[in-house]
Formats: structure tokens, C-alpha cells, sequence
């Protein structure tokens, strides 16, 4: 089982969010501690999984259509 | 930092554009997660730059202009909905909480890796929408802003304009529900085979 304590270290871990103490000592804790490191893998590739898949780019027209707003508001 | 003498603001005009520009792809994502269509989203992040631009004077450059933008199209978002419908809708919490469960997290770990591994990779676009959607507003936005734009915590807190903690405590709990709803999704379209996912 994964350590419940950690479990909110480990998201805010996710999030890039920890200080640089409290990553120390959940990398500390990883490094013995099979489960969690289990999870946090599994939540960081879960992570980029849903950015690579959410990312979107603008549509062409809709860049268009702010240059027009910019031309046409003032100067 | 407080030069707003109007010559230095006709100087800056261009920079203004320039910073303002570079999130356009960010601000359409976050529509689209709002309006849940293209075209809306599309009008949303138009509405959005007409009101950065004429609101350029309250904004300092050098400060934060992701920021201050996706609290524009959310705030213009909100605003909109709200005249749309008369009744705004409240979140039921009881409905969140019995999804979240006890498991906050929301990350059970299976025995071995690989059956998280096969899961994250089945995962499809449609289903991560149709997975956010099922989110309330506040917390929807918190978990894309946090996992798909990656911005902090503090840049979160501005843009929806609730404490830190709180934002934390969203981030935390959209996972949690997201994750949930993507396995029981996957375990009952593959039958048994997502079962070692469920955990206990
Ligand atoms: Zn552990």
C-alpha cells in the first residue's frame, strides 16, 4: 500500500509545488519506498499524458480576428 | 515600475502586444474547457483580447500577463453564463465527495506498474474531455490550469481568485475524480481486464 501520508506531498510533488526541503525528504522517502514511487511515476505519466493531449493551438482564423480587434482599437 | 506616463505607454504598445499574444494557444485551451465547444471558445478568447486591449493601461508590464488574461476569460465567461441563466448553479459537494472517497488521491497503486502504464497509454482525448466535464467549473479549471497550462499554485489562486489553499485542495480532488472516472471507464469497456486498477 502507498503511504497515506505522503499521498498529499506526492501531488503537490506533481505539481511542481513542494520546497526544495519538502522534496528533499520525499525523494529521500521514495528512494525506499517502492509503492509510492510506483505512484508518483504513475501520476507524472498521467500528467504529461493529458497535457500532450489537451494541448491545443489556436485556430488560424481566431488569430486573424484579434489582429483586427488590435488595428481596430486605437493608433 | 510605475511608469504610466501615456508617452511610455504609446512605447509600449507593442511589447504589450507581443506579451498579451504568446498565450493565445493557452487562452483557447482553457475556452474550450469552458464552453466545451470550438466556436464558443473562439468568441470567448476574442471577447477576452478586446478587453485586455482596452484595459492595457491597468496593466504593468513585467507582471504577470498569463495571469491577468486567464482571469479575464474566465471572469468574461462567468459573467456571460450568469446572464444567460438566471439561477447560477451550485456545486453539489456531497456528489463530489462520494466519487473522491476516502482515496483523496486517487492513485492506488497497483502490484506492478505496467497495468498503470497500459492504462495511461489507452487514455483518449475524448475521454479526458468528456472526464473534465463531468468536474464542477472549479475544479475543472484548477486541474487544467494546473496540469495542461502547468502554472502555479500562487498564478492559479489570481486567476480564480480563491486562496491558495484552496486551489491545492481542487487540484487534489479533480485529480482524484478524474482519474477515478477515466479507470471505471476503461475497466468497463475492457470487462475484466482493468480490474487490477480498481485496487481495494
Ligand atoms: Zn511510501
Amino acid at each position: 500500500m502507498r503511504c497515506s501520508r505522503e499521498a498529499s506531498n506526492i501531488q503537490d510533488y506533481i505539481s511542481g509545488e513542494l520546497s526544495e526541503e519538502g522534496r528533499r525528504r520525499l525523494e529521500n522517502h521514495l528512494s525506499g519506498c517502492e509503492s509510492c514511487r510506483t505512484c508518483v511515476d504513475g501520476m507524472l505519466l498521467f500528467r504529461s499524458r493529458i497535457r500532450d493531449l489537451m494541448r491545443v493551438s489556436a485556430p488560424p482564423d481566431l488569430r486573424d480576428r484579434i489582429a483586427m480587434i488590435k488595428t481596430g482599437s486605437g493608433r | 515600475m510605475t511608469t504610466t506616463t501615456s508617452a511610455m505607454q504609446e512605447g509600449q504598445g507593442d511589447r504589450f502586444e507581443v506579451e498579451v499574444l504568446q498565450y493565445l494557444d493557452g487562452l483557447y485551451g482553457y475556452a474550450i474547457h469552458l464552453t466545451r465547444n470550438p466556436e464558443d471558445a473562439s468568441d470567448l478568447v476574442q471577447e477576452t483580447y478586446a478587453r485586455a486591449f482596452k484595459a492595457r493601461s491597468q496593466y504593468r508590464l513585467g507582471t504577470n500577463a498569463r495571469a491577468w488574461l486567464f482571469a479575464i476569460l474566465r471572469n468574461t465567461f462567468l459573467n456571460d453564463r450568469r446572464s444567460a441563466c438566471r439561477s447560477p448553479r451550485t456545486v453539489s459537494c456531497e456528489w463530489l465527495d462520494e466519487l473522491a472517497g476516502e482515496d483523496q488521491d486517487g492513485f492506488e497503486s497497483p502490484r506492478s506498474p505496467d497495468p498503470q502504464k497500459s492504462f495511461i497509454a489507452g487514455l483518449m482525448r475524448e475521454d479526458i474531455e468528456k472526464a473534465l466535464n463531468e468536474l464542477p467549473e472549479e475544479f475543472r479549471s484548477a486541474v487544467v490550469l494546473c496540469d495542461v497550462e502547468e502554472m502555479s499554485y500562487s498564478e492559479i489562486s489570481q486567476i480564480l481568485g480563491i486562496p491558495i489553499g484552496t486551489v491545492r485542495s481542487r487540484i487534489h480532488r479533480g485529480r482524484a475524480i478524474l482519474r477515478k472516472l477515466l479507470v471505471e471507464w476503461q475497466s468497463s469497456m475492457e470487462g475484466s481486464g482493468g480490474e487490477v486498477l480498481k485496487g481495494g
